[in-house]
């Protein structure tokens, strides 16, 4: 070290509940953006001795290897029931469901709404970025309407397979979840609000206040073969007219 | 200088994302590559940076870490 | 306490879960089985427990998985079809190597079939209805006695060896009241380390069944679980032997199907017949020794089942000279006739 070289403090360091390694993820991919967010309000809440992270079946499968506290594998669609069965069990624990778009919307739709139905004391993340991300690109429940993919090439006819299904706005029709919010990653802003609306997912599970459900519009920059960036700006002029970003519940 | 992003590059999969969010435009690629064969996230003035932070938080990879200098 | 009381066969299975220690049930409702969740709904809220009716059987078998993951003792109930939802989360069971214990009281099939007792999963329940490279513990009581015993056996083989344990009785079983004395609870316990219980004072501990690398090899997986089968398989066989030892011929069955071929049994001795009866307590393990044992003298074996001829299979590959070995069976939710059984064994005396 310089001799010449001051004393600083980091103003952004590794999260303890965040291990260090290169993920498998593409380069750009809002996973690790979301990844990091999560293992920082893990450490600032002091609940990294307690948390369990339960994976979804898609490009996140391995969320456990990334995160330096418990982790559980759950079949595709069937993470909210896991989760149920860990934190019925072990209610001190902090449970984190973190579900795709297919996951949470189309495969596993069942799980998702019951558990929010019944004020599941967890906090789910639902990562929106429209497509199958691990399969290759597939039509997802929100792939949004014209938009081409592995198995819609001539672009999503909603009069064919539907509309995007719209997360949020579904699960505000029931009565027990606490918490629901949308946000995004595609900017510093956004990235920043969707940590503070994680935080206070895990803080409702904290305070023993019930579901939490947090969608994060995100990107898949490989399949939606586009630069990070352009990536990043798709959400912001494609989807987020859609998906209309904010708080819908905070009780 | 108030600070500086630590720059982990071997682990840089060479987004660029960094490069866009930095409000005063001192994040650059490399001319080079690292071992995953990507141009690596670097800054090209120190001196300018703010010690905001956002280069790191909109990493995915944890590539950086941002330190800022104690008063002196 | 010791004294004999009047139950139900799924009543009975509900209070000896209980007793075994089990605290969590999730099940969803399917007939013939639905005096278990209707039993638990009513005991595990007095016990401090948890029962929580699944909007579906797969939401069901994965709160299992994830109680089980949490290291509880933990229970589902079902009938055929709802037990053919499960396959999936049973197949993840046995890759992430969770203890449970899943009960299925058999109805005819396929698809919805009728409501009526049969044993026509014997193949899904012992080549494994899911998908991948497994195999679970099964368990086939005939009375509402052992509905209760072999439940307590049950937790605590599932504990022992993290698999998953199935009771397979079928619809007239669960529905049947007699007379039991209700186990004790063994007072066995498992130190369950690998439970996701927080990684406080330890590494983080995962429970999965993805081997994607080779570092985490699928294989070596598989061949970890393949010790463990041979080893249940060596020591976990059960079955009983009844009037077999100098048997001419032997009936074969377990469940309801093993009662009615006890009556027989029992009226062609009087008429002077040598008849036996061999019954599997375990199905998989399937009790092959044993088996070879009790049909060394039978001139003819007759494989008696309510289905159209699955254990036959194990059977004839159990026993020597296997062109011995004939069928019986009724389906569709009828019972094999004692009758029908004493006419077969007659004629082969012809």
């Amino acid at each position: 070290m310089e001799t010449k070289t001051k004393d600083f403090k980091y103003v952004y360091d590794k999260p303890e509940a965040l291990v260090d390694k290169v993920t498998h993820y593409c380069p750009g991919c809002g996973h690790g953006i979301v990844h990091k967010l999560l293992a920082e309000v893990i450490d600032e809440l002091g609940v990294r001795e307690k948390a369990i992270i339960v994976a979804p079946v898609g490009c996140s499968v391995l969320i456990y290897d990334y995160m330096n506290f418990d982790g559980c594998e759950a079949s595709h669609g069937r993470a909210p029931a896991v989760a149920t069965g860990l934190k019925r069990v072990n209610p001190d624990s902090i449970v984190v469901a973190y579900q795709g778009d297919g996951d949470l919307l189309a495969i596993g739709t069942g799980e998702a709404i019951h558990a929010a139905n019944r004020g599941e004391n967890i906090t789910t993340i639902f990562i929106n970025n429209a497509i199958y991300g691990m399969t290759g690109g597939q039509m997802a429940p929100t792939t949004m309407e014209k938009q081409i993919t592995a198995t819609t090439p001539y672009g999503r006819d909603p009069m064919d397979v539907g509309f995007p299904i719209r997360g949020c706005e579904l699960l505000n029709t029931l009565e027990r979840p606490v918490f629901i919010e949308r946000c995004s990653i595609y900017d510093f802003k956004n990235t920043l609000k969707t940590k503070k609306a994680i935080k206070k997912g895990i803080k409702n599970q904290i305070e023993g206040r019930g579901y939490s459900f947090i969608e994060v519009l995100s990107t898949c920059p490989t399949n939606w073969g586009m630069k990070p960036q352009e990536a990043a700006n798709w959400v912001k002029d494609t989807m987020v007219p859609y998906y209309p970003l904010g708080n819908f519940r905070d009780n | 200088m108030r600070g500086k992003p630590i720059i982990d590059t071997a682990k840089c999969k060479g987004c660029e994302l960094c490069n866009d969010v930095c409000p005063v435009n001192i994040m650059a690629m490399s001319d080079t590559f690292n071992k995953q064969g990507v141009q690596y996230a670097v800054c090209i003035d120190e001196e300018k940076c703010t010690t905001c932070g956002a280069c790191a938080i909109i990493c995915p990879d944890m590539v950086i870490k941002v330190i800022k200098y104690e008063q002196g | 306490m010791n004294e004999k009381i009047l139950m139900k066969g799924n009543e009975a299975l509900g209070e000896a879960a209980i007793i075994a220690g089990c605290r969590f049930y999730f099940g969803y409702p399917i007939t013939p089985q639905n005096e278990v969740p209707a039993y638990m709904s009513r005991r595990l809220p007095q016990e401090g427990g948890t029962f929580l009716q699944a909007e579906s059987e797969l939401a069901a078998i994965n709160m299992v998985y994830g109680a089980s993951a949490a290291g509880a003792r933990v229970m589902t109930s079902s009938s055929s079809p709802g037990i053919s939802l499960k396959q999936e989360g049973l197949s993840y069971i046995a890759g992430a190597e969770l203890p449970c214990v899943v009960v299925n009281i058999m109805r005819g099939g396929p698809g919805l079939g009728n409501i009526a007792g049969s044993q026509g999963d014997y193949f899904q329940s012992t080549r494994g209805g899911g998908n991948g490279d497994y195999r679970q513990l099964v368990l086939t009581p005939a009375t509402v006695q052992e509905m209760a015993d072999l439940t307590v056996l049950a937790f605590d083989l599932a504990d022992e060896y993290r698999i998953a344990v199935l009771i397979l009785g079928d619809g007239y079983l669960g529905q049947i009241s007699e007379a039991l004395v209700l186990p004790k609870p063994t007072g066995k316990v498992f130190e369950k380390p690998w439970a996701l219980t927080g990684a406080k004072g330890r590494k983080p501990n995962k429970v999965a069944s993805l081997r994607l690398v080779p570092e985490t090899s699928l294989e070596e997986l598989n061949l970890v679980l393949d010790e463990k089968y041979k080893k249940i398989s060596a020591k976990e066989c059960r079955s009983e032997s009844y009037l077999t030892e100098d048997a001419d011929y032997l009936l074969v069955a377990y469940g309801t199907s093993s009662r009615i071929c006890r009556e027989a049994v029992n009226e062609l001795r009087e008429e002077g017949i040598k008849a036996g009866l061999f019954r599997l307590i375990t199905a998989w393990p399937f009790p092959a020794e044993a088996l070879r044992i009790a049909s060394a003298k039978a001139k003819k074996i007759l494989t008696v089942e309510m289905s159209l001829g699955q254990m036959i299979e194990d059977v004839k590959l159990s026993v020597k000279d296997p062109e011995r070995v004939d069928f019986y069976g009724r389906s569709g939710g009828m019972l094999p006739e004692t009758d029908e059984i004493k006419r077969r064994i007659k004629a082969y005396g012809n």
